[in-house]
């Protein structure tokens, strides 16, 4: 689901850009960048295959 | 004065260049994107969570020449200050795309491993994908770097090129949406370790 929002944003942050709403697009761009850090942090709760 | 009474101006032949390299930017962008749904449907390798994550920096890196094309129809900002800022997102999206692919080429790095998915031309998609940021963060560094010769002028309104390579990627981009809704679901769990 995080990663359908995502790509929606993603979407909206482009109709944005397109449509020249500049300080509404850096918002965007903030949150979608948010997102995408928080999901990948998310991801981080596996241990890599390796021991050290 | 109005932006549609502007005199035309000839460009130079840097910032020709450089409008151009925009346009191709974005075209790299979309057949990346397009050559990642063949292989999710076509070679029918499903992308994982840092597959898709590294799908989403991308598009994001060409919101930024997206944003300079954009903006050329004319802003309250100077054409410099929105080539800065154009190449500035595709800067944070690359190192964003390349901290995810990095960490997924590190999960298979042991001897042995076979890697997560089908090896396009040698190399794993993820592996592909750390090249591809390594390159938008080198083009990205080199235009800022001259970004005061290479700024586009002003236009009255946007070229048929212009407006059909942005309508390719907001095609793209809206493909990707339906595709993860459908493929994924709304809830349903993907890969969790690639």
């Amino acid at each position: 689901m995080i990663e359908c929002g995502i790509f929606i944003l993603l979407l909206l942050l482009f109709l944005a850009i397109v449509r020249q709403f500049s300080m509404f697009s850096i918002g965007l761009f903030i949150l979608c960048l948010g997102f995408i850090a928080l999901r990948f942090i998310a991801s981080i709760d596996s241990v890599p295959p390796i021991s050290l | 004065m109005n932006i549609s009474e502007r005199e035309p101006t000839l460009d130079s032949l840097p910032v020709r260049l450089q409008w151009c390299l925009l346009h191709l930017y974005i075209l790299g962008i979309c057949g990346i994107l397009l050559a990642a749904f063949f292989v999710q449907f076509g070679l029918g390798d499903a992308p994982c969570t840092l597959c898709l994550l590294q799908r989403c920096c991308m598009i994001l890196a060409a919101l930024g020449p997206t944003w300079i094309i954009a903006t050329a129809t004319g802003t309250s900002a100077s054409p410099l200050e929105n080539l800065s800022r154009g190449f500035g997102i595709s800067v944070i999206a690359s190192v964003l795309g390349l901290t995810i692919s990095a960490r997924q080429i590190l999960m298979h790095i042991a001897p042995g491993d076979p890697g997560f998915g089908i090896p396009i031309f040698g190399y794993h998609l993820t592996t592909w994908s750390f090249i591809i940021f390594w390159v938008i963060l080198l083009i990205s560094g080199t235009t800022l770097l001259f970004s005061r010769s290479l700024a586009p002028t002003a236009k009255s309104q946007l070229g048929r090129y212009s407006k059909a390579t942005l309508a390719l990627l907001g095609s793209l981009i809206f493909a990707n949406v339906v595709v993860v809704f459908f493929t994924h679901g709304a809830f349903a769990p993907l890969v969790q370790t690639p």
